[in-house]
């Protein structure tokens, strides 16, 4: 992205950018429980601030850039909360999720349905090793690993296999 | 990306889930799903799973007929029908078979399997002294297992999978643990193996032929009519060493299955 809007890429630059806002916004749902609106507002203040910056050399690395959005947004966030109600602001100052609980915020109920659907759909190894996750709730990695007497490595390759099997499933339904 | 690499990201998404990354490990992965928006799709699905996991909400996956109408009329992608259209066939070809047919199929499977295709280390002197003394240990196993002592070498070949061998041995030897479970006709066992072998990045092509032509017939032992044919079907457009047996095998099955069609078109169909 920052390759793109210095050479004046726009049609790159956009693509970028549209990639990175769903991803800033789950980003502000879940940390510091934002509304799906609020986290869209503060996403594009967040680019309107950005881009200049880039535009005018402040921000030089790809790696720079990241951590400047998920900052940028945050900020953003906090700004719009603090113009609507101050108080508000206070709390969510005070009160960020708790890191355990963060990424919880994220469910979807129809993407839940979908997967639900997507996962009958599962064969062979795929699909024993899925049972075997809702039979054994608390199960890690090593467990499937002996479970199915594979190494651990193998088992977390088995997972993200069946996980990439589901995501392309869900994607093409939600 | 290598495997090594995909398994980082899926270890702190992991951790993310359950809550056991500190605020600046979180930051650090959301840049991650930043650079690479794919992971954040991983993520999102894996969490959903836990949800559902969470929930107790188990897939029924013996009732694809009930299911399946509402999956479409959720989705409508067309695609989706005809596959689950030839997976019901399947499934109710499957419940109509005989004993005897049963038997049929399983009898085309290999008996056993050469003790030829085991398969031996290229022991080579490197500088890590351990990879040496593992592809050492697994041609000692071999000998063991020439020496007409199955069980033995499978109990060595198990010792040194817990040796963290690298993926080439360790390719050798769950190939090696497949063909000796399958003698002994623990078919099981054997799946386990050879199925570890086709999940492998970056192994000869030949190896993975092997693998699917053997799990092949492990499925066909195990029952497994219809993942024995897409792995044999899987053989078939490797076109390799065991083309041959495969098209023939595919062509016997499809007469006994009755021309009921998977997934995967039959070679002739083509």
């Amino acid at each position: 992205m920052v390759y793109a809007i210095k050479n004046g890429d726009t049609q790159t630059a956009n693509e970028r950018c549209a990639e990175a806002i769903p991803i800033l916004k789950k980003y502000l749902m879940s940390t510091l429980d934002a509304s799906n609106e609020d986290a869209e507002d503060a996403v594009q203040v967040m680019f309107e601030y950005v881009i200049p910056k880039i535009q005018q050399d402040e921000i030089n690395s790809p790696s720079g850039l990241l951590s400047y959005m998920l900052t940028g947004a945050r900020h953003s966030y906090y700004k719009i909360c603090r113009d609507f109600d101050f108080d508000q602001y206070e709390e969510i100052q005070e009160d960020l999720v708790s890191e355990a609980e963060q990424a919880w915020n994220l469910i979807n109920e129809e993407k839940e349905l979908i997967l639900e659907k997507c996962l009958s759909k599962l064969k062979n190894h795929y699909r024993e090793l899925i049972e075997f996750l809702f039979d054994h709730p608390a199960a890690v990695p090593d467990d499937i690993a002996e479970y199915f007497n594979i190494s651990l490595n193998n088992a977390w390759i088995r997972k993200h296999r069946a996980i990439q099997q589901l995501n392309e499933c869900v994607k093409k339904i939600f | 990306m290598s495997n090594e690499n995909k398994i980082e990201i899926l270890k702190k998404i992991d951790l993310f889930i359950r809550g056991e990354l500190s605020q600046g490990e979180i930051d650090d992965l959301w840049k991650e799903f930043l650079q690479y928006p794919e992971y954040y799709e991983w993520f999102e699905t894996e969490l959903h799973l836990r949800s559902l996991i969470r929930k107790g909400k188990k897939p029924n996956f013996t009732d694809s007929s009930g299911d399946s109408a509402k999956f479409y009329a959720l989705g409508g992608f067309r695609p989706w029908l005809f596959a689950a259209a030839a997976a019901l066939l399947i499934a109710i070809g499957i419940q109509f078979f005989s004993i005897d047919q049963q038997q049929a199929l399983q009898r085309m499977a290999i008996s056993s399997i050469e003790y030829t295709e085991l398969m031996g280390a290229e022991v080579q002197r490197s500088e890590e002294e351990e990879a040496e003394e593992i592809e050492i240990a697994i041609n000692q196993a071999l000998a063991i297992a020439y020496d007409d002592q199955p069980a033995l070498a499978i109990h060595h070949f198990g010792q040194i999978l817990d040796q963290s061998p690298s993926a080439y041995q360790r390719s050798l030897i769950e190939m090696n643990l497949g063909i000796l479970h399958y003698n002994q006709g623990d078919y099981s066992s054997a799946k386990s193996h050879l199925l570890s072998i086709t999940e492998m990045d970056n192994l000869r092509s030949h190896t993975v032929e092997k693998s699917w032509w053997y799990l092949g017939n492990t499925y066909l032992n195990l029952g497994d009519f219809a993942e024995a044919r897409d792995a044999v079907f899987k053989v078939y457009e490797m076109d390799g060493r065991f083309k041959s047996p495969a098209l023939e095998l595919l062509n016997r099955l499809d007469t006994e299955l009755g021309n009921i069609s998977s997934e995967a078109p039959a070679p002739l169909e083509r």
